[in-house]
């Protein structure tokens, strides 16, 4: 049986295993070489060591600002985006008609296309005939600027990847929906109101899904590249500068692909260091209930 | 020996009827310009037997696509290229440099002396050049002559000498109007609910480096290595143009800006009165203008100290990789070349609007200027108002010859920005600029 | 149960209903506006305060803002590709998964673990390397580079769904058919593909939002406009009307709609696809 497992095993998995040599690991490397030379795709890659990474610690104010605002934007965006899907999955984790309906509405706006999404939410922040000055006016609150201002810009998109939360509220329903009602119960006997419940049962029970959507969402917002590019360039005064769009300038508008694959490569022992860091400290506050998987 | 001669003129037929040679042309541009571009590849195969164009038009996410094929080592023959890739491309050699085959041409359309001079890219010391721009572009000042002719304010003079920065505020005062019908000069004038705009503009170089340059000032010294944006000239010029919208009140700030329809739906419906643009933008406000949506004038940009015409555009460009094994090959697409580039081939995106003419005849002949000037088109003062601003007073972009021009004009992007959002002065901004743009003067392609 | 406490759990409930109102109000928000805008005259998207109704009723935005490019052609291309790219993911993103939750092998955590990597790649720094390796194998101007890497695992984060979904169904299912002397193949085909319907199909509608929103990979690898996507039409559309909005609104309605009705007809598997991914790490 062992041995079987063992070939079948390695079968399987084998189209997993070569696509992931052949178009991450492979191209990977290339970047990491490329980033140590003077490369604009044009003639043949000029070997500088590390005069990439140089410039980028030492004398590239953009690639600093553009790191501080993309942790700005990963740390804010994963928090509210977490809160705001915890929030509706408790709302709906609820025994109330029409729940389809609902989770729908929460659901949808992750479905929509990254050029359509810019599209809706440029308009929408438009200072002038935007709705949400708009809304603003109607509560007697002053007008905002939105996109358009350097403090309130990453908020902006913060609030904008909140409203896409709903996978992860998903994801946080079914955590909810998994919780065994017998510790509810137990609680309920020892006399606890629903802040006891909530804080001993389904938040120590809902750790692995915190911790699943923590990872998820860090990986992907440390990769957020749509809305610079589709909606503020970077702007205003490098305010929305995230890191994956500073390489694409790098690499495809000023023609360095060599500086551009040094950037990425500290990207990606960015995303490395985080991820792990998490997982490090997952045994502190992830509880498991019983064995895992097999 | 007629047979003879008989003979050799079908051998020559068939083989080139068999030997055809197939180039690829890229290029951008709206579904418009495509249908222009795409009808002068077809007059050119029918003039070329021996020669097939694919063309690829690309209509986003241009400078991946052409970075990739040329990465590929499989670049188009000839194609549109940004500036700044241009250069960082010609100086490596993938690029082509053209003025051998031009010395050795006798057509007209291409000699360095019949195109406008200022279009010519030179690099490697001046010694080389890619070519020149697909066309030949200008900044001037679109505006509603109805707007005028309702508020009575006399229009915008086509000759840039009469045309000063004062006159300009006076009439950008008198043509702004709140929603209560207020002058922005007039107490009680609202300037967050403002009917019609004066003035409007972007914030790209340019629209603000024509009055850096008109008020004496520039970017850098003529060397390109030290930056002279943080001097009194150019800073004077960029606080005037941040006023405009802060102090004033004739312009939308960058956050009303984009809340505006394009500038020419803005013209048209009018919301604005003037417009700081691209002759290009003829093309849209030509059509509106054609339909008799809008009643259509052009002035040139207000003067400080002088009057200033700023050229600009992007190359055709021929690759070296492409054409560099088989000689055919290389004369075919030296052919698509000239042929691309000579006014007389793209004529219908010259005559409705988009383009100006490279070759200077155009320019100068009356015959000539009948052919690409339409008068359903171009307004009648276009002639003084644009084509003499360019041949008098006209100054190419810093995007001909300045190193490092793309992210230099980033950062000019944003610190401008920030003067028009009314944050900081112009002279904070300058100062900043200055200090950001300075590792990055490296001097210039063409010295 | 008293009466007191009946009537606060029935205003506690109105509590409940009233915030979920006004939540979903606030998230529907942005597609009512965006539906409304895409009828309007572009004269009546500029009136302040905004109007909600569109006067005239302007339904001919949508066939002027989509007769710029020829949609039947990028649609069959858009079709094509899906095609190919659904059937490689899910094929071998459920063998993959198998095999990494199913079948016990040396190394195989380690691998998995070095194989999630993956995800924190960006797109951009891959493009190049990956555009030469097609170059190299030939693959330029075909829908290959836009098919082929789906027949490869499918994605690490589609291996990844399906894997924890896997560790949800009872090991002893697989255990008893062991017994029965089947294969793995024949578990696999047997006993998990059949319990795995709604994972497999919350794959293929991920799948088909990452082609639909495919942007830079059909321009960057095709040359003929014939062989272009839908997105890249629709890219060339929102390129060509700059400040036009309710064109761009016409336009942005009808790229969203495919994923909004396709997610309406495999709603109930696919939230019990998501639900179930169970979530023991």
């Amino acid at each position: 049986m062992r041995k079987l497992e063992l070939k079948w095993g390695i079968i399987l998995a084998l189209p997993a295993i070569l696509g992931f040599l052949i178009w991450n690991l492979g191209p990977m490397i290339a970047s990491f070489v490329i980033g140590f030379t003077d490369w604009s795709v044009a003639g043949s890659p000029e070997f500088i060591g590390l005069a990439n990474y140089k410039e980028i610690f030492f004398d590239d104010f953009i690639a600093k600002k553009s790191i501080i605002v993309t942790l700005y934007f990963a740390g804010g965006s994963v928090i509210v985006s977490m809160v705001t899907a915890f929030l509706a999955a408790l709302l709906l984790n609820r025994k109330i008609r029409a729940l389809p309906l609902f989770r729908t509405i929460f659901f949808l706006p992750s479905i929509v296309p990254a050029i359509a999404n810019a599209v809706v939410w440029l308009w929408l922040f438009n200072p002038d005939f935007g709705l949400l000055n708009y809304i603003l006016e109607i509560f007697g609150l002053s007008r905002l600027q939105w996109i358009y201002d350097e403090h309130q810009v990453i908020p902006s998109l913060i609030m904008m990847s909140a409203w896409g939360m709903g996978y992860t509220m998903m994801i946080f329903l079914a955590g909810l929906q998994g919780i065994p009602q017998q510790l509810y119960e137990a609680v309920a006997i020892d006399g606890g109101n629903w802040w006891h419940k909530f804080r001993h049962v389904t938040i120590p029970m809902m750790t692995p899904t915190i911790f699943f959507n923590l990872v998820m969402g860090l990986i992907s917002s440390f990769q957020a590249f749509a809305q610079p590019y589709l909606m503020t360039n970077g702007g205003p005064n490098y305010a929305s500068m995230l890191y994956c769009y500073y390489i694409y300038q790098n690499a495809f508008q000023y023609g360095r692909m060599g500086y551009a694959s040094a950037l990425s490569t500290i990207l990606f022992i960015m995303i490395l260091v985080l991820t792990l860091l998490i997982f490090k400290t997952s045994s502190y506050w992830v509880y498991y209930e019983g064995g895992r998987g097999r | 020996m007629k047979k003879l001669v008989f003979l050799l003129v079908l051998l020559l037929t068939v083989s080139m009827a068999f030997s055809t040679i197939t180039l690829t042309y890229m290029y951008w541009g709206s579904p418009l310009e495509r249908k222009a571009q795409e009808d002068m590849l077809k007059a050119f195969e029918k003039a070329y037997p021996g020669i097939k164009v694919k063309a690829i038009h690309v209509p986003s996410n241009y400078d991946e696509k052409i970075s990739a094929m040329l990465a590929g080592g499989k670049p188009p023959h000839v194609a549109q290229l940004g500036e700044g890739l241009a250069f960082e491309w010609a100086e490596k050699g993938e690029v082509m440099d053209i003025l051998p085959l031009i010395k050795q041409d006798s057509d007209p359309s291409v000699q360095i002396e019949n195109r406008l001079p200022m279009t010519w890219y030179w690099y490697g010391g001046g010694k080389k050049t890619f070519g020149t721009n697909l066309a030949a572009e200008v900044m001037v000042l679109w505006y509603n002559k109805e707007l005028f002719d309702e508020a009575g304010v006399p229009y915008p003079p086509a000759n840039p000498e009469e045309w000063t920065w004062d006159k300009f505020i006076d009439t950008a005062i008198k043509l702004t109007v709140d929603k209560n019908g207020k002058h922005p000069n007039e107490p009680g004038f609202d300037p967050k609910n403002i009917k019609t705009y004066g003035v409007v503009f972007g914030r790209w170089w340019g629209h603000f480096l024509p009055f850096i340059w008109s008020n004496g000032g520039d970017i850098c010294d003529e060397e390109g290595k030290v930056p002279l944006i943080n001097q009194p000239e150019a800073v004077e010029a960029l606080q005037a143009f941040g006023d405009l919208v802060n102090k004033y009140h004739v312009a939308p700030t960058p956050a009303q800006l984009e809340a505006f329809p394009s500038f020419h739906i803005a013209l048209q419906t009018k919301r604005v009165a003037m417009a700081i643009n691209g002759q290009w933008a003829l093309l849209d406000l030509g059509d509106l203008a054609k339909k008799g949506r809008l009643k259509l004038g052009v002035a040139p940009l207000p003067r400080f100290e002088k009057p200033v015409c700023l050229e600009l555009g992007a190359p055709n460009v021929i690759f070296t990789k492409a054409v560099k094994d088989d000689p055919e090959v290389l004369k075919a697409a030296w052919e698509l070349y000239k042929w691309s580039t000579d006014s007389e081939k793209v004529l219908p995106l010259i005559r409705g609007g988009l383009w100006m003419p490279l070759q200077i005849w155009w320019y100068k002949d009356p015959k000539y200027l009948e052919k690409w000037l339409d008068p359903k088109v171009h307004p009648p003062e276009y002639k003084e108002a644009v084509i003499d601003y360019l041949l008098n007073y006209g100054r190419r972009a810093p995007s001909y010859y300045l190193r490092n021009w793309n992210k230099i004009a980033d950062i000019m992007y944003q610190e401008v920005g920030n003067i028009l959002y009314g944050k900081v002065t112009a002279q904070e901004a300058c100062d900043s600029m200055a200090k950001k743009i300075a590792p990055l003067l490296q001097g210039r392609y063409d010295k | 149960m008293n009466p007191i406490k009946k009537n606060s759990k029935v205003i506690s409930k109105i509590i409940i209903y009233l915030i979920l109102l006004v939540a979903s109000v606030s998230f529907l928000l942005p597609f009512i506006w965006l539906v409304r805008s895409s009828f309007m005259d572009i004269g009546q998207i500029f009136i302040l305060p905004p109007e909600w109704i569109p006067r005239p009723f302007r339904w001919q935005n949508y066939p002027e803002a989509l007769t710029a490019v020829p949609f039947g052609r990028y649609a069959l291309n858009t079709i094509t590709i899906l095609i190919f790219v659904e059937a490689g993911v899910i094929i071998t993103s459920t063998m993959s998964a198998f095999a990494f939750s199913r079948l016990r092998w040396k190394g195989r955590d380690k691998i998995f673990s070095v194989l999630l990597t993956s995800l924190m790649v960006p797109y951009v720094v891959t493009l190049i390397p990956t555009f030469l390796l097609w170059k190299a194998l030939g693959g330029i101007n075909t829908f290959l580079p836009l098919t082929v890497p789906a027949w490869f695992g499918g994605g690490m984060f589609n291996v990844f769904l399906l894997r924890q979904f896997f560790l949800t169904i009872p090991y002893e299912l697989d255990e008893a058919a062991y017994l029965d002397g089947a294969t793995p193949l024949q578990v696999l085909w047997k006993v998990i593909i059949p319990l795995s319907k709604p994972a497999i199909l919350t794959v293929a509608i991920f799948t088909f939002m990452s082609v639909w929103n495919d942007l830079l990979g059909p321009i960057v690898y095709l040359n003929d406009p014939d062989k272009y996507t839908l997105a890249v039409g629709l890219a060339t559309f929102v390129g060509m009307y700059t400040g036009q909005w309710n064109y761009l609104m016409a336009a942005s309605t009808v790229m969203i709609l495919p994923p909004i009705i396709l997610f309406f007809i495999g709603q109930k598997f696919f939230v019990q696809g998501i639900t179930l991914t169970g979530l023991k790490g």
